[in-house]
């Protein structure tokens, strides 16, 4: 995984919890890396795993919502890592749209071999979308927080409705994301 | 704090350095597409050079344009990246059939593959488009709607060969859409196709140069051979107005020489008559007892003895006769010089050729009838306005000529048969032949091959004479121990008259 998801996980940590908490956590995962995140490098999938799983334990707060909100706190991040051009979206559904044919290209052409999950959208309706998420890290709970991260940034809050999971399953996630 | 302050300063600093990392990293991004952008215009120059290369080459290596145009259309396929494609061709001489290649692959992409496939729909299609490029001249797109190995072709791109104004060719390719670097390459294709017109150009002239230098040729050959006929008929000319001069010279004395050897027969007939009867008076005179008389006579019996009167009796009178015979042969021989340099002044008159001939065999018959078979191909000619005693001799003569050469299963084979407002006389043996060096002399006066005294070497040349008289040819080939064919052509009276007006002009 990208280096820059575990920077930001760092400070998103540093930011909730304090600095004694990430090292808690680096103490605790022993990670190969021993905790030393730069955007510019590749680290094990694993390592993000045991980060959330050990801050779960530390905060007492599930694992899935942990997630959740990683993924807002990273939207925040990832949207001013990119060139300002490329964030210029009028609205929260053009911006879901253009997330692999757009976003996913500008990251391909930094990182050739990132490997970014597939998000496209399938259906339109009258209140929203049908997000379609396929990647081998299942992590469509990250995906979730940044949509609702997203979606608030553009003043539009949503709902959204998990209606088939890879987690449970599946060999992609259905997301229903709708105007609230 | 302060710790934390110094940090938070160093992760800012991270953070400046990882964003200017980013951007490096995206300017390489862009230099990397900009450099694979270049390799591969480089790569497009290479397939050009190339394409346009081969071009060229058919320039130096003369190949046909259907053996050609394959190599072409193949690197037209790869440089286009187009899955299929197919060409026409259509020479410039019409002779020459049009021809039609199967559908081609590109090489590219079907590797292991047959490369050809025949199919109606693209047969249809061209059958469809031909006609168009034959009006317009022009490169034609069309949209089609057509599955080909089971790919969706949507378009077909039909380039033409123009040269000179001809439509030479037509490369057909079939495309999946069209992308602007299609277009782009279309545009070398033209500019290829326009070299290769060029060179079509230079060829088609080249070639026409190349005909036009052999009609050159043999038409120099044609006039040599006439200037060596004129040189001949030349030569056959002086020789005729000098015979013709000698021949008088000849005439004359030869004329009172036989006169002379007549009276002198006489003389020596009267001569002899009295010698011999004065010899009755000697040998009566020896007898007599007067001894003048008797010694008189002796003398003279001597005398008769000594000189050996019998012998010169009997001598003379075969001395004479020879003599005659040599003063008629040369009568003869001046003769015929006469007749050969056209001295001649006989009369003309409508001949029938088969008459003549037929006269001429029954006076051959002596000399054929040992000689194998005769054969006679007559068809019905016109009469000919000619002297029927010279065109005898002329017959006679070759008659007598291929019996000569002839063994005793010989073929004398006569044709004769109207040709180009005349008739024409083939005289053929299988008889010995006559070689190269001797065919060029024979009809040259005095040239014979016969031993001294058996032919006198007029025989051809007085029959060319006459022949030439009558205003037509002779000609002659042979092979040896295979026989020798003469060939004589007559003009009819309208055709020669042409002719001699022709020889005024």
């Amino acid at each position: 995984m990208k280096g820059a998801v575990f920077t930001h996980f760092q400070e998103m940590i540093e930011d909730q919890f304090g600095m004694e908490c990430w090292e808690t956590l680096l103490e605790k995962c022993d990670l190969p890396s021993g905790g030393i995140y730069t955007s510019a490098n590749n680290y094990d999938d694993q390592e993000i795993l045991s980060l959330v799983v050990a801050l779960s334990e530390y905060s007492s707060v599930p694992v899935p919502d942990l997630v959740e909100a990683f993924g807002r706190y990273l939207y925040k991040g990832l949207a001013h890592s990119l060139p300002p051009v490329m964030m210029n979206f009028p609205d929260l559904w053009s911006l879901l749209g253009a997330v692999d044919s757009v976003i996913h290209v500008e990251v391909h052409k930094l990182y050739p071999d990132a490997l970014t999950p597939k998000i496209l959208v399938t259906e339109k309706h009258e209140n929203g979308v049908t997000l379609y998420y396929q990647s081998p890290r299942k992590m469509c709970l990250l995906a979730i927080g940044l949509v609702h991260q997203a979606a608030e940034s553009f003043g539009t809050p949503v709902i959204i409705k998990h209606t088939c999971c890879m987690n449970e399953g599946a060999d992609h996630c259905s997301l229903l994301v709708e105007r609230i | 704090m302060e710790y934390e302050a110094a940090f938070q300063r160093e992760r800012k600093a991270r953070k400046q350095a990882e964003s200017i990392l980013e951007q490096k990293s995206r300017e390489l991004h862009f230099a990397n597409i900009a450099l694979k952008e270049s390799v591969n215009s480089l790569h497009s120059a290479v397939q050009e050079n190339k394409f346009l290369n081969h071009i060229g080459r058919y320039g130096l290596e003369r190949l046909r344009l259907r053996d050609f145009l394959p190599k072409i259309v193949n690197d037209m396929m790869r440089l286009s990246n187009i899955s299929f494609a197919t060409f026409a061709h259509f020479p410039f001489d019409n002779n020459q059939s049009d021809f039609h290649s199967p559908l081609l692959k590109n090489p590219d992409q079907h590797e292991g593959q047959p490369l050809e496939i025949e199919s109606d729909e693209v047969g249809n299609i061209i059958a469809e488009i031909e006609p168009l490029i034959r009006e317009r001249k022009a490169t034609h797109l069309q949209i089609i709607d057509l599955v080909i190995d089971e790919k969706n072709i949507d378009t077909v791109i039909a380039l033409p060969i123009i040269s000179l104004d001809h439509l030479c060719g037509i490369v057909f390719l079939f495309s999946q859409g069209l992308t602007d670097k299609q277009t782009q390459v279309f545009n070398v294709f033209e500019t290829g196709f326009k070299q290769l017109a060029i060179i079509l150009e230079h060829r088609y002239q080249e070639d026409k140069l190349l005909t036009s230098y052999e009609e050159i040729t043999s038409a120099n050959e044609a006039l040599k051979e006439t200037q060596q006929k004129l040189v001949q008929s030349e030569k056959m000319a002086t020789v005729g107005q000098l015979s013709a001069g000698i021949a008088h010279e000849i005439n004359n004395p030869m004329g009172f020489i036989k006169s002379n050897i007549s009276s002198l027969g006489g003389y020596i007939a009267d001569f002899i008559e009295y010698v011999e009867t004065s010899k009755t008076l000697t040998d009566e005179s020896i007898k007599s007892t007067d001894e003048n008389i008797k010694n008189a006579a002796k003398a003279l019996d001597k005398a008769w003895n000594d000189v050996d009167m019998n012998f010169l009796i009997e001598d003379t009178q075969n001395l004479l006769n020879e003599s005659q015979q040599g003063v008629k042969r040369i009568i003869d021989i001046v003769g015929g010089l006469k007749r050969f340099s056209r001295q001649s002044d006989h009369q003309k008159e409508f001949c029938h050729l088969n008459q003549i001939i037929d006269e001429a065999l029954k006076l051959a018959s002596n000399e054929l009838k040992f000689k194998g078979v005769v054969k006679k191909q007559i068809e019905e000619v016109q009469p000919i306005l000619g002297n029927s005693g010279e065109l005898l001799q002329v017959f006679l003569n070759l008659f007598v000529n291929a019996s000569h050469a002839m063994n005793e299963h010989g073929e004398l084979t006569i044709h004769l048969a109207e040709s180009a407002d005349g008739a024409r006389i083939k005289v053929s043996d299988n008889g010995s032949g006559i070689d190269k060096q001797n065919l060029k002399s024979i009809f040259n006066p005095f040239f014979t091959t016969k031993e001294v005294g058996v032919g006198t070497g007029l025989g051809l040349s007085i029959s060319y004479g006459i022949i030439e008289d009558h205003q037509g040819t002779i000609d002659v080939t042979s092979e040896l121990g295979k026989g020798t064919e003469f060939s004589i052509w007559l003009p009819y009276e309208g055709a020669r008259s042409t002719r001699s007006m022709e020889g005024i002009k």
